[in-house]
């Protein structure tokens, strides 16, 4: 009596610190910490409420699942409801799995596990959101589980086995079109416990309800493949709605589905007769409890969470609304190297707010490469965005589309459709994609507001993104092929070497030509702007100074220099001369310390290296 | 909408009803919006239903659909959806004559009578299915394509066949160039896939067989085809082809050939000659007049200026002009004879590609811009028509647009032809089709019907290739895919083809 009092106190204890601490890392992976994360998530899909959108989804096997991820997937617009949508939902799949299994009070922190891994697999993607192939993802596998774990409830639940094996005959049929690899999965558990069942319970009719289930998962999926599905690759039909990472080419993201997999099946040895435990020994209570600890840890360590990562989901979104102040307070905040995405980021901020010329050398600027395993391209995560903000209309177009053939609609591509085709004129066109967004739950706002544009397109020159852009567009229509991989490169070449323009392009070509230390194209484009304008910023005038003393036959006479910059360009100058013996590796922190935020110290001792990753 | 207010045009006429149409209505003198635009049309008598969308906001909507004879239709609800079996009754019974859409619409207790749709119902049948690529309006990756063939006498679509049904991703596999003999009498079909499993896969005996038509002597595979209309021998052009992209110019893409010259395919024999291959002169496009006794091509003269011809083509883009040519051919010797100009659409500064002779060599239909040959992504792109026996060539001004017209096909009677235009957007490929008079009159273009009438503002592949049929596609999506998992057969060189 005494004992099952320390029990059932130890029970308490265990079972509740394991609610806690899940309740905690859930919360933490999703609404705490990935905030911008799950928001993102939702730019990069798209759910409709139309009956075509619905025959388009459910028309490939596994399809219903998506449908249903992309349903949900909708709600992190707003990460909190979204998160809580997914929260309620891990809660779910513990709960049936529980129930399902029949987990003795004991094993309570085993229950989590499901849920652990499914929260794994939401906050491990990191950078491959871009490049998924897979719609609806964290959503899609969190219902083929629920499904799972419903349906092996109910099975282990018909006593009789005819009415088992007529159960998962059905289901198999009935379920494999909808839920694809999941039903697979299911007929899979109930097979084991038929197993289990058999050693405890030897009889001929036993072997019925194991082989024929297994035929049926084999041969339904085959027979499907054959004779309806036009759409999916044989083999790859046993594996319909899991995702497809083995086109993005990192194997190790099919990591948490298998030890999940394994898991459901390993639990279902529960059912063995040797696994009901009379005596429960000390041991008995802190196994699940460590095995729990365990995964916790590992969810935790193995998520992704990386400051560059972050920091660019934070700019985009910043440049998307054109908060381009906050896009610098990022900037500022960042604590290690940023990724040229960072840098470009930066500039480009810098130069929506005309301050670019006196400071773009001021922040910090880096090669990092993307913390990836499998490599990314600049192209897939932000080319469209770049291109749009510079007025590379037509190629902002392009790579939205390129993206859509690969990974479906998006939220996001149509957005950026809908601003080209404005920018370009194409005002039937834009309307097509800005009907969609209409039909969305949360993005109705936003088309709302470009609708008015395309009822009034004389409206478009004023609008103030618009107005940014419009005078970056290129001044002559040339055919030109920028590639997937050379995104940075690209926008250097196209605008270092501009001959005419708008003072805007002229300007941001003496930029790009400043990153790029060109100086014969430099002085042309300062020449320009020397004449348009009375005040020069402080890199031109750096610049200007630096070039002229390299040179060495620049007149320079009439220009009007800061006196500031010219003192510091004099101390520059004096101590460089002082530690010409010192190598550049030792000069640098010396430079850094009293010339880190001017372009001479850029020109010396910054070079890019990473201008596509 | 304005409703008439005269109390004598605006006559509320009591109209005994039986079979849901109002008793009480105002007549209106305007017309009411509908979406697509069907009316004022010829339509073949065995077309499938015109549904279409009424494009007004109203409480209550009913449309009767009715002709001279038979029983008539009515239809409740902002979308027309007309059953198959009802229209194909009612079109059959009135061949020569008008069906008629009476649409009434309630806006609060007041029902109002629009003036009547009327369509022409023509004698003679269209072709019952065409087949046609789907698409997204492409830049350079490929990932999901499909070959489909549609029953157009009803909404059934069949897939002839799915790049995914074998690859996905980076293994993707670009499929479109197909072609049949004699809009299918026979069952043959050819079709070219690039990339994964990539071959040419040609009926022959029967049978689906891959092959391989890349020679050393001939710059690529077959790529653009055309297959005689009674004997085993397809022409094909061999292209180098380049794709570039415009920095500001909204066609957005330029897709130019390099190299090409025309190439002869014996089936039986396995062999491939040059038809027409000049270092510079850009031969491509080939098309078969129906007796299969001379063959139709467009060709560029293009001397690069540039040494280096990709930059050349970029920078002279729009200095390549393609004419028209025809080149007889001996069905008996299987050589070439001379080649004769058809169209110097250089010479008025024009481009004309994809030329079509009528089923009875009377009128020749082609597309044409102000440069270049890949006309789906000129803006400047328009059907034209020339008289084969006058010489007199115009644009068919009937069916042109402000938007890209390019693909065009003929029916097997030569009364229906198919072109493909982005006149709704300016980007998606859609169908239209035309009743052709034999006089050289087209009447008013449709776009091809769709069950759902709104298919067309939701869907966001483009249409490519429409080709009538006479029958459907004998093989399957999976004998496509044995066919191509099977090793090519190497097709020989065997010299020029007479010319």
């Amino acid at each position: 009596m005494k004992d099952n009092k320390k029990d059932n106190k130890n029970n308490l204890l265990i079972n509740s610190i394991s609610f806690i601490l899940f309740t905690i890392l859930t919360l933490y992976l999703t609404v705490i910490n990935n905030k911008i994360y799950l928001f993102k998530l939702q730019d990069l899909s798209l759910f409709l409420p139309t009956k075509m959108f619905f025959l388009d989804k459910v028309s490939t096997p596994g399809g219903f699942l998506s449908y249903l991820g992309l349903f949900f997937t909708q709600f992190f617009y707003y990460p909190w409801l979204g998160g809580f949508i997914f929260i309620f939902f891990l809660f779910v799949v513990q709960f049936l799995t529980a129930k399902a299994f029949k987990l003795h009070k004991n094993y309570y922190p085993l229950s989590f596990i499901p849920s652990l891994i499914l929260l794994l697999v939401l906050s491990h993607l990191g950078y491959n959101i871009y490049i998924l192939y897979s719609e609806g993802i964290v959503f899609s596998n969190l219902f083929g589980i629920i499904m799972v774990l419903g349906a092996f409830w109910i099975y282990r639940s018909i006593n009789k086995s005819n009415l088992r094996l007529l159960f998962s005959l059905i289901f198999i049929t009935i379920l494999f079109h909808l839920t694809g690899f999941y039903s697979l999965l299911t007929v899979l558990l109930f097979v084991v416990f038929e197993i289990i069942a058999v050693k405890n319970d030897y009889r001929n009719s036993q072997f019925i309800i194991i082989i024929l289930p297994l035929i049926f998962a084999l041969g339904i999926p085959f027979l499907f493949s054959r004779f309806l599905y036009l759409t999916t690759i044989f083999p790859n039909v046993y594996i319909a709605a899991l995702p497809a990472f083995g086109i993005t080419g990192d194997l190790i993201l099919y990591l948490p589905f298998v030890a999940l997999f394994a898991f459901l099946i390993l639990v279902v040895f529960n059912f063995l007769p040797t696994a009901k435990t009379q005596r429960p020994n000390r041991l008995f209570y802190y196994i699940p409890a460590f095995v729990f600890l365990l995964v916790i840890i590992g969810v935790y360590l193995f998520s992704y969470d990386d400051e560059n990562f972050r920091t660019e989901l934070a700019m985009e979104q910043a440049i998307f609304e054109n908060e381009w102040e906050e896009v610098l307070d990022l900037s500022r905040e960042l604590k290690g190297e940023p990724t040229r995405l960072i840098v470009m980021s930066t500039y480009l901020a810098l130069r929506k707010l005309h301050i670019a010329g006196d400071k773009m050398f001021t922040y910090k600027n880096g090669n990092k490469y993307f913390n990836t395993r499998s490599p990314i391209l600049q192209m897939e995560i932000a080319g469209k965005m770049f291109y749009f903000q510079y007025g590379k209309i037509n190629y902002c177009y392009r790579w939205c589309m390129e993206d859509m053939i690969n990974n479906g609609m998006k939220v996001e591509n149509l957005k950026y459709f809908v601003k080209c085709c404005l920018l370009n004129g194409e005002i039937p066109l834009a309307k097509k994609y800005n009907d969609v967004l209409m039909k969305t739950l949360f993005h109705k706002s936003w088309a709302t507001k470009y609708q008015q544009l395309i009822e009034n397109p004389e409206e478009i020159i004023n609008d103030s993104e618009f107005s940014e852009i419009i005078p970056l567009l290129d001044p002559v229509n040339r055919l030109y092929t920028d590639k997937v991989d050379r995104l940075e490169d690209f926008l250097t070449y196209s605008f270092a070497f501009i001959n005419a323009g708008t003072s805007q392009l002229i300007e941001l070509s003496l930029q790009y030509n400043l990153e790029f230390k060109n100086s014969e194209r430099f002085w042309l484009c300062f020449a320009y702007y020397v004449k348009k304008f009375s005040r020069i910023p402080v890199h031109y005038q750096e610049a200007a100074l630096l070039y002229a003393y390299l040179e060495g036959n620049v007149d320079l006479s009439r220009i009007k220099f800061d006196s500031e910059v010219l003192n510091n360009f004099t101390k520059f100058v004096n101590m460089m001369k002082q530690y010409s013996h010192f190598s550049k590796e030792k000069l640098e922190p010396i430079f850094f310390k009293n010339f880190g935020g001017t372009y001479w110290y850029y020109y010396f001792f910054f070079e890019q290296v990473a201008r596509s990753r | 909408m304005k409703k008439i207010t005269i109390p004598l045009f605006l006559a509320i006429i009591l109209v005994a009803c039986s079979d849901g149409i109002p008793d009480d209505f105002i007549l209106s003198n305007e017309s009411v919006k509908i979406y697509p635009d069907y009316t004022n049309l010829t339509i073949p008598f065995n077309i499938a239903p015109t549904n279409f969308t009424i494009d007004e906001d109203a409480d209550g909507y009913i449309t009767k659909v009715y002709s001279a004879k038979g029983k008539s239709v009515n239809v409740i609800g902002k979308d027309v959806l007309i059953k198959v079996n009802k229209w194909k009754e009612l079109l059959l019974e009135n061949k020569g004559d008008t069906v008629c859409f009476q649409i009434y619409l309630q806006k609060g207790n007041e029902w109002t009578k629009y003036p009547v749709i009327k369509n022409y119902i023509a004698n003679e049948p269209i072709d019952n299915y065409i087949s046609y690529r789907l698409i997204e309006p492409l830049f350079a990756i490929y990932d999901e394509i499909s070959i489909h063939q549609r029953d157009i006498t009803s909404f059934n679509q069949k897939t002839i066949y799915h790049s995914h049904l074998v690859s996905t991703g980076t293994r993707g596999q670009c499929i479109n160039c197909h072609s049949f003999q004699d809009y299918n009498r026979n069952g043959k079909i050819q079709m070219h896939f690039r990339g994964y499993l990539g071959g040419t896969l040609i009926t022959k005996d029967r049978k689906l067989e891959k092959y391989n038509l890349k020679t050393d002597s001939t710059i690529s595979g077959g790529v653009y085809p055309t297959w005689h209309p009674s004997l085993d021998l397809i022409v094909y052009s061999v292209n180098k082809i380049h794709q570039n992209f415009y920095t500001r110019d909204i066609q957005k893409t330029e897709v130019q050939d390099q190299k090409s010259g025309l190439v002869l395919y014996n089936i039986r024999k396995n062999e491939v000659r040059k038809i027409i291959d000049g270092s510079y002169d850009l031969e491509t496009f080939p098309y078969w007049a129906p007796d299969g006794k001379s063959l139709f091509f467009a060709s560029a003269d293009y001397i690069p200026e540039l040494d280096y011809v990709p930059e050349d083509l970029a920078v002279n883009y729009d200095k390549i002009k393609y004419d028209l040519y025809k080149i007889s051919f001996n069905t008996r010797t299987l050589e070439f004879g001379e080649v004769d100009t058809v169209f110097k659409a250089s010479s008025i500064g024009k481009s004309a590609t994809f030329p079509r002779l009528s089923p009875n060599g009377k009128y020749l239909m082609f597309t044409m811009a102000d440069f270049g040959n890949f006309h789906i992504w000129h803006k400047t792109s328009n059907l034209y028509l020339i008289d084969m026996e006058t010489g007199e060539t115009r644009g068919i001004e009937e069916l042109n647009s402000s938007e890209t017209e390019s693909y065009h096909s003929w029916s097997s009677n030569g009364s229906w032809v198919i072109f493909s235009s982005r006149r709704q957007d300016g980007a998606y490929t859609r169908f239209y089709i035309s009743y052709f008079d034999g006089q050289g009159n087209f009447h008013k273009p449709f776009i091809l019907p769709q069950k759902d009438p709104q298919f067309y503002q939701q869907f966001f592949k483009s249409f490519n290739v429409p080709e009538f049929l006479i029958r459907q596609v004998d093989f399957s999506p999976h004998d496509f895919l044995k066919a191509l998992k099977t090793n090519s057969k190497n097709a020989v060189f065997a010299g020029n083809a007479g010319y």
